[in-house]
């Protein structure tokens, strides 16, 4: 009875409200550009969810019941929303503004959507517009510059390679840098899921660029905390599209691009001609170095150059022609929307092809997806979004090798004199003088592919149990199987030692999420708003491996089963999660903003004594222009401050890393054999992140100029990381929570609309990110010497010192070459070796073994950003978006292979090997050239700074005058091009500028120039 | 009132679908939902815990034994490379920082000795405490023979693991009656933190030879495919004996095993055939190379030897030096000439290089009958090898057995025909020359001349300033001759152990600091 009472008495205040007078409403939405009708705009009653409609296809719209004192808020994409109180009018007819800047857009954040203009945290969007136009499969090419902070890079420049990214610089050595990826509510497998070695396949290639909707990245710990434990690095949350209510929309895209060439230089090859040149000198001046006589000496190197270069009576061989391709890309693109009063869908079909400059590389990608949600009744209301991929990529592995690499077989291992057939036509099988192999016949001996099928269901639920309390449920089941295959037949030189070989690994990724919440939302009085928000989660992994291989392949076969020596093997791994969390925001009157988060996180990979981590964050935020000093300033339409503070956590790259290891498969005499792996810290734990975000907004003239400034400062704690230890244990590391790193930044963003008249508006939006990565703390002080992970044979060197950037380059400090004599010299930066001269008032050596090493270069830039400028006049509109970096480093590992000083006998050059030492006098780039001399790595010689701007993506379009295709019952038909990397200017002209996230380069191939064209109808 | 009861109706299927959608979410939660193993790995802390486990534990440390950097590659051919016998061609290709001797203070390279042999020692280390702290327990006396036999055949390989230590790492014992640095001594279980030093070379022989004698008795004394037994513990520890000078231990031990053991000297007919198959009648430890285990393939010591242009994948790293072919040049009967084979240097391009019908490719890894062929096992210890430890240290220790030194060594040179036999009464530096010689004729490629070169405070030439043919001298390369005095004969502690063990940088081999 009491409880009965009681509850009685909390819905009787809920419903208070209903004791107002109430009337009814008419009224119609309508645009202030050009008084046309807005349909299906969203009229809702402010603080009561049940409480709305929305407008018909003539913009008209009618309410009932509605109190004489509440306000609407009137809301369509695209157009700044609008609060009207009703007043007791029974007619409100809206104007709304188009919101071209995107200012006081819905996003979506964590377990929930956020208004821009009040969201407490810091956050970026990037909308469908900005992503569908561009040619490539990958979505992430978007988000480069156009979000402040943001870093993305890209390993190789194969078509399906994976994608890094960097929010807020580097917080891990040894974690996960990358940011978790959110697709639709739920956490989703992003990186390379291939287990092929050197060929990486991104995960995120399966998701169909054209189906999202905005992409919302969350930077600072109020936007991320509620994600807690994953989510150090930043969140990318991804919606995709959803159906509206109105007629059904039928929406056809065909795309087709060119990639003709690299997006700039890199590392361009001397003509034969200069090869031969080159050479010459090589051997002369070995022999003369030697004591010969210029007589012997060219005796000996012409009779040379005439045994190893003959002339060919085909002339010279064109390897650049024959190995590279233009990459084309294909996009066809069918997508179907609409929806009524109870339920809405959006349903998509598209077929991909992108088939690198390489052609050993391609990408095909089938994907459908639908997004259907159903209101029942009107406390329950159902969702469902099902999507499947298939993506099939081919690659090759790009990493330092002689055989499989076609930008170092072109560049590095082969001359125009040689050519891949013999004078009768026959292919030449045998190693180049190079030690390359004659990749134009070996490709045809090989495959590897990685096929990735993926199938998502999300089912959510979503239940109103009284006003403004909800419950929602969120499930997800993803599978994902990828199939990698990799087959060399017995004729390859990979595969002749055991008569062919042919490998199939096939993964199963399944991962099941369940995401629970309870909602409330509740406005008393029209000033104290309130929601609150609790959940808990749990989320369930597990991958499968399996893998057979074969040897001894029949002619012609490529199979597994038809093999004569078979192999398998077969493992799984896990990793689970469960979280509890709860999340509250208040705001008075619509200009004291408070929020505070809690989440509470445990999980599998650590071990009892540490497994549940607690994360949160609180933050608030100040609208001044709401204030009554300033509400009559006319030129200052918004102002605003923010604060926030938070904690989130990373957990460990491993499974079982807390777990000391003994593993099997170490076998003997055909029997099983097991062995110490690792040694391993018991009391592992998360990596921990201490976030405190300051921003202000301003906007000016009717929100036409924006301003904002955020600065950051992120300290990371409790860092992984593996401490080298005596490897007289056997041991040669334990991984342990001991590193600490900060991070600190300044994000600038500017947005205007210069022009807006009648039929032309032209917005103009410039980014700017500063980055001050440094290593506060390491294992007893003590420096970590790492090398460069990417590209095989620990090119790039550096160290992870305290007080300095995580990305600095270690090595020798290149002086230049003597002008006297020809000679590489080295800065010793040391007193101990015996100085070779005095060179800019410095102590130089010889010799690279003398000097020492220093920090030669970081390779995160000083600042970054992007530049956006979209023009639009009648039907025409012109996008141009840069990007640009200042203050890096790159590193050019590829360098010392086109310019080796002479130590390969017969490898090509590249044209900056032409400026070198030839007589004493000459100031060259380069040392006198000496067989068997040369080749020094991990020295400033290879690393360039790296300023650059470059026009990322072009769009320019046109739609076809409504009145001519209307007569065609079409709704809209847009003719577009857009290009990819097309202009590039930089303070280095050797590599392309966009590398990896260490700012290093070997034989990686380079990204390329896309152009594109493409056909949009609607029906 | 019907209003009412359609409310709570309502409410009610609301309070029921909340509760399902509830129960599904945590479903999931179950008690052990935190608690998740590998699939393919154990607590290390549990890892022997019966018999099965010290057998499958064993097995694994055998593996490591053939790992490339140990003796699946870089522990044979070092010592061929350095020895002066084998040249190596070309820069780049393979290993030819050893035979160049640019290994250096600052660098890793070849650090993987270390931490490969270093790893091989925790692996037996993990048995042998086990055993010792009894966590496995046996019901028979069959089974506690069993794991007796399988802790001996541990603390041979760790005996092995540290003398290859102190061969590579420290100088020879008889340079300084082994008073240098050695290598730091593991026979127990380490802090992950610790900070190991170096022990002297005396302490390091002291500890191998405490390990084989306490191992030897507990041993089978048969036969055992590619597993230690009494008579490779023994072979192990007269070949320390003689190391270290210990000539009547050497003579003992190295008598013992040709007297008692079951291993007979291939014959010279069936000598050439004994390297196309597995086992043969005098191999007293062979490590087995099984393809799908620890076949290095393309970067085999078949492909090593290989030359360059018989197959496409073979690297032409190495050959048969001059001074090694010259030398042979002399025995044109020897039958072990069947194991050179033409080298590639007859269609060499570089002009000064081609030599036709040279004989430079060293055949002893062709294949034993496996396939691929590059799976060849490794044969550690041969009774070829015991004769030459017998008929030395009978040669070297006071009161010397020429009579058994001289049959010993004629055993072997059968394997020339032309050779006379020597006689006991020839003089001992004769004789011990011949042992010297047949030595290396008999051992090349196995991974013995240069060890057996310095040990004794002899001095290795090399072929050239530098490879076999090539126009010049590179930078920072070795002098013509090297011995024990020359710094860098042995290698120094890598760049990465002084990083981590700042106490061990004290104790870096001179010349290398």
């Amino acid at each position: 009875m009491m409880i009965k009472n009681a509850l009685l008495f909390v819905l009787g205040m809920l419903f208070t409200n209903l004791l107002l007078a109430q009337i009814s409403i008419t009224g119609k939405v309508t645009s202030a550009d050009d008084g046309s009708n807005i349909p299906y705009a969203n009229i809702q009653v402010k603080g009561d969810k049940t409480k709305g409609t929305v407008a018909d296809a003539e913009g008209k719209f009618t309410l009932e019941k509605i109190s004489s004192t509440a306000i609407l808020t009137i809301s369509y994409i695209g157009y700044s929303s609008k609060e009207v109180p009703v007043r007791n009018q029974s007619v409100i007819n809206v104007v709304l503004e188009k919101d071209i800047l995107n200012l006081d857009e819905v996003m979506v954040v964590a377990y929930g959507t956020a208004r821009k203009s009040t969201f407490t945290g810091s956050a970026s969007t990037v909308n469908a517009d900005a992503i569908k136009d561009i040619p490539s499969t990958s979505f992430e090419n978007a988000l480069a510059g156009n979000v402040p902070g943001l870093q993305l890079s890209r390993g190789s420049g194969q078509v399906g390679s994976s994608v890094s990214i960097r929010i807020r610089g580097t917080g891990s050595m040894n974690a996960s840098n990358e940011p978790l990826y959110v697709i639709d509510g739920v956490p989703v497998v992003s990186g390379d899921v291939s287990q092929l070695s050197n060929v990486t396949s991104n995960a995120l290639s399966s998701l169909n660029p054209n189906d999202i909707q905005s992409i919302t990245v969350l930077k600072d710990a109020a936007a991320s905390a509620l994600y807690g434990s994953r989510a150090a690095n930043g969140v990318v949350v991804i919606t995709t599209k959803m159906g509206r209510r109105g007629k059904t929309n039928i929406t056809l895209r065909n795309d087709l691009g060119f990639t003709p060439d690299f997006a700039y230089h890199h590392n361009e090859k001397a003509s034969p001609e200069q090869q031969r040149e080159l050479r010459y000198e090589t051997y002369y001046n070995g022999q003369i170095n030697s004591g010969k006589t210029d007589a012997e000496a060219r005796a000996y190197t012409e009779n040379l150059l005439n045994l190893n270069l003959p002339v060919d009576p085909r002339g010279i061989f064109d390897w650049e022609d024959a190995i590279f391709r233009t990459g084309v890309y294909r996009n066809h693109d069918l997508s179907f929307s609409g929806g009524d009063e109870k339920s809405t869908y959006f349903s998509s079909v598209s077929y991909s092809k992108e088939d690198g400059m390489v052609r050993a590389n391609g990408l095909d990608r089938l994907s459908g997806r639908l997004n259907m949600t159903n209101k029942l009744n009107n406390w329950l209301s159902l969702g469902t979004n099902v999507s499947f991929s298939s993506v099939k990529k081919k690659g090759y592995n790009d990493t330092n090798n002689n055989g499989d690499n076609y930008l170092q077989m072109q560049r590095n291992l082969v001359f125009g004199d040689w050519f891949p057939t013999k004078q009768d036509g026959s292919p030449v099988t045998t190693r180049f003088l190079s030690y390359g192999f004659n990749v134009l016949y070996y490709d045809q001996l090989r495959d590897m592919t990685s096929v990735h099928n993926k199938l998502t269901l999300n089912e959510t639920i979503t239940i109103d149990i009284a006003r403004g309390l909800s419950f929602k449920s969120i499930f997800a089941y993803t599978e994902s199987r990828i199939d990698d295959y990799s087959w060399r037949s017995a004729e390859h030189y990979g595969g002749t030692s055991k008569n062919g070989t042919v490998d199939q690994y096939n993964t199963t990724r399944l991962s099941l999420v369940s995401s629970n919440t309870l909602n409330y939302n509740q406005s008393f009085n029209n000033v104290h708003n309130l929601r609150l928000l609790a959940g808990f989660e749990a989320e369930k992994t597990r991958n499968d491996f399996t893998w057979a291989g074969g040897s001894d392949l029949p002619s012609g076969m490529k199979t597994v089963s038809a093999a004569g020596k078979k192999d398998a093997g077969a493992s799984y791994t896990g990793s689970n999660l469960l979280s509890y969390f709860t999340f509250g925001e208040y705001n008075y009157d619509n200009r004291y903003y408070v929020s505070g988060s809690l989440r509470r996180d445990g999980s599998s990979r650590l071990g009892a004594n540490s497994r549940w981590g607690n994360f949160g964050s609180v933050a608030a935020s100040w609208r001044l222009k709401e204030e009554a000093f300033l509400r009559d300033v006319d030129w200052l339409s918004n102002l605003r401050l923010k604060f926030s503070y938070g904690i989130n956590g990373t957990l460990p790259s491993s499974f079982y890393g807390h777990m000391p290891l003994y593993n099997y498969g170490s076998n003997y005499n055909e029997k099983p054999g097991g062995f110490v792996s690792t040694v391993a810290d018991p009391d592992l734990s998360w990596e921990t992140s201490y976030t405190y975000n300051v921003g202000m907004e301003a906007g000016f003239i009717n929100n036409r100029l924006y301003v904002g400034v955020e600065y950051y400062n992120r300290d990371s704690r409790n860092l992984l990381q593996n401490v080298p230890i005596s490897t007289v244990t056997g041991f040669s590391n334990i991984l342990t929570n001991i590193g600490v790193m900060n991070n600190q930044g300044i994000e600038i963003e500017l947005k205007g609309e210069i022009i807006r008249k009648n039929n032309f508006t032209w917005t103009l939006g410039a980014n700017a990110s500063t980055l001050n990565s440094k290593i506060t703390k390491l294992y007893e002080g003590m420096d970590i010497i790492w090398y460069d992970p990417t590209g095989g044979d620990n090119q790039a060197k550096f160290i992870y010192r305290e007080g300095e950037s995580p990305k600095s380059f270690w090595g020798k400090e290149w002086a230049g070459v003597d002008p006297e004599n020809g000679k590489a010299m080295w800065y010793t930066n040391n007193t101990t070796a015996t100085p070779y001269k005095k060179w800019n008032d410095r102590d130089v050596t010889t010799s690279y073994s003398a000097a020492s090493d220093i920090i030669t270069g970081v390779a995160d830039p000083k600042l970054f950003g992007g530049i956006n400028s979209n023009l639009a006049w009648k039907g025409f509109n012109l996008d141009l978006h840069f990007i640009y970096s200042l203050g890096g480093d790159i590193y050019n590992s590829m360098g010392r292979y086109m310019n080796d000083d002479g130590y390969f006998s017969w490898r090509t050059l590249g044209k900056d090997a032409l400026d070198r030492w030839q007589k004493p006098g000459d100031v060259a780039q380069n040392p006198k050239r000496i067989y068997d001399e040369g080749f020094e790595n991990h020295t400033s010689r290879w690393l360039y700074r790296n300023d650059f701007l470059r026009l990322k993506s072009i769009t320019f379009g046109y739609n076809l005058p409504k009145e001519l295709i209307s007569r065609a019952s079409l709704s809209n038909v847009r003719v577009y091009f857009a290009g990819l990397n097309i202009f590039t200017v930089g303070s280095q002209k050797i590599v392309d500028p966009e590398v990896n996230s260490y700012g290093t380069t070997f034989f990686q191939l380079p990204l390329g120039k896309t152009y594109s064209f493409g056909l949009e109808i609607g029906l | 009132m019907n209003q009412q009861k359609k409310l709570k109706m309502k409410n009610i299927i609301k309070l029921f679908f909340l509760a399902s959608v509830v129960a599904v979410g945590l479903s999931a939660c179950k008690d052990d939902f935190l608690e998740l193993r590998p699939s393919t790995s154990r607590n290390a802390a549990e890892s022997i815990t019966n018999l099965a486990d010290a057998e499958t534990a064993l097995n694994g440390a055998y593996s490591r034994l053939t790992r490339l950097d140990y003796y699946g590659r870089r522990m044979v051919n070092y010592a061929d490379m350095k020895g002066g016998d084998v040249g190596v061609t070309s820069r780049g290709i393979a290993d030819d920082a050893m035979y160049l001797f640019t290994h250096e203070k600052d660098k890793d390279q070849y650090g993987a000795y270390w931490t490969t042999i270093y790893d091989a020692v925790l692996q037996v280390n993990n048995i042998i405490i086990n055993i010792e702290e009894g966590k496995v327990t046996t019901t028979s006396p069959a089974d506690a023979a069993k794991l007796d036999d399988f802790k001996a055949q541990a603390l041979t390989i760790r005996a092995l693991a540290h003398f290859d230590l102190v061969r590579l790492y420290g100088y020879p014992y008889l340079k300084d009656n082994g008073a240098s640095w050695g290598a730091p001594i593991v026979t127990t279980r380490l802090n992950p933190l610790a900070k190991p030093k170096r022990e002297t070379v005396a302490k390091v022989y002291d500890q191998v030879i405490a390990d084989l004698t306490a191992a030897a008795p507990l041993l089978s004394t048969a036969k055992k495919n590619g597993m230690i037994n009494q008579w490779a513990a023994k072979a192990l520890l007269s070949r320390v004996y003689l190391y270290k000078g210990d000539y009547p231990n050497a003579y003992a031990t190295a008598k013992n095993i040709i007297e008692s053991s079951p291993y007979v000297l291939y014959t010279p007919a069936n000598w050439n055939g004994s390297w196309s198959s597995q086992f043969g009648s005098e191999s007293i430890f062979e490590l087995l190379i099984i393809p799908s285990e620890s076949d290095q393939g393309n970067a085999s010591l078949r492909s090593f030897y290989r030359p360059r242009n018989d197959v496409r994948t073979d690297l032409g790293a190495a050959t048969a030096s001059n001074i090694f072919l010259d030398m042979f040049n002399n025995y044109p009967n020897d039958v072990r000439w069947a194991r050179l084979g033409l080298d590639e240097f007859g269609n060499q391009k570089t002009p000064g290089r081609e030599i036709p019908g040279r004989m430079g490719w060293i055949k002893k890894y062709e294949g034993d009958g496996k396939s691929p062929a590059s799976a060849v096992n490794i044969k550690l210890f041969r009774l070829s090898e015991v004769h030459f430890i017998a008929a030395e240290a009978a040669m070297k220790m006071s009161g010397k057995d020429a009579v058994n030194a001289v049959k010993w060594l004629n055993d072997i040179r059968k394997r020339n025909p032309d050779a006379a036999p020597l006689a006991s009464s020839d003089a001992d530096q004769i004789i011990i020359d011949q042992i010297m010689l047949e030595r290396r004729k008999e051992l090349i490629g196995e991974g013995h001349t240069y060890f057996d070169i310095l040990r004794t405070g002899g001095t290795v030439t090399y072929d050239g300033p530098v490879f076999f043919g090539a126009p010049t001298i590179p930078s920072g390369g070795r002098p013509q001759t090297v011995n024990w005095d020359y710094f860098k004969c042995v290698l120094p502690i890598s760049i990465n152990e002084l990083n981590v063990n700042p106490e061990i940088k004290a104790q870096q081999n001179p010349g290398y600091e």
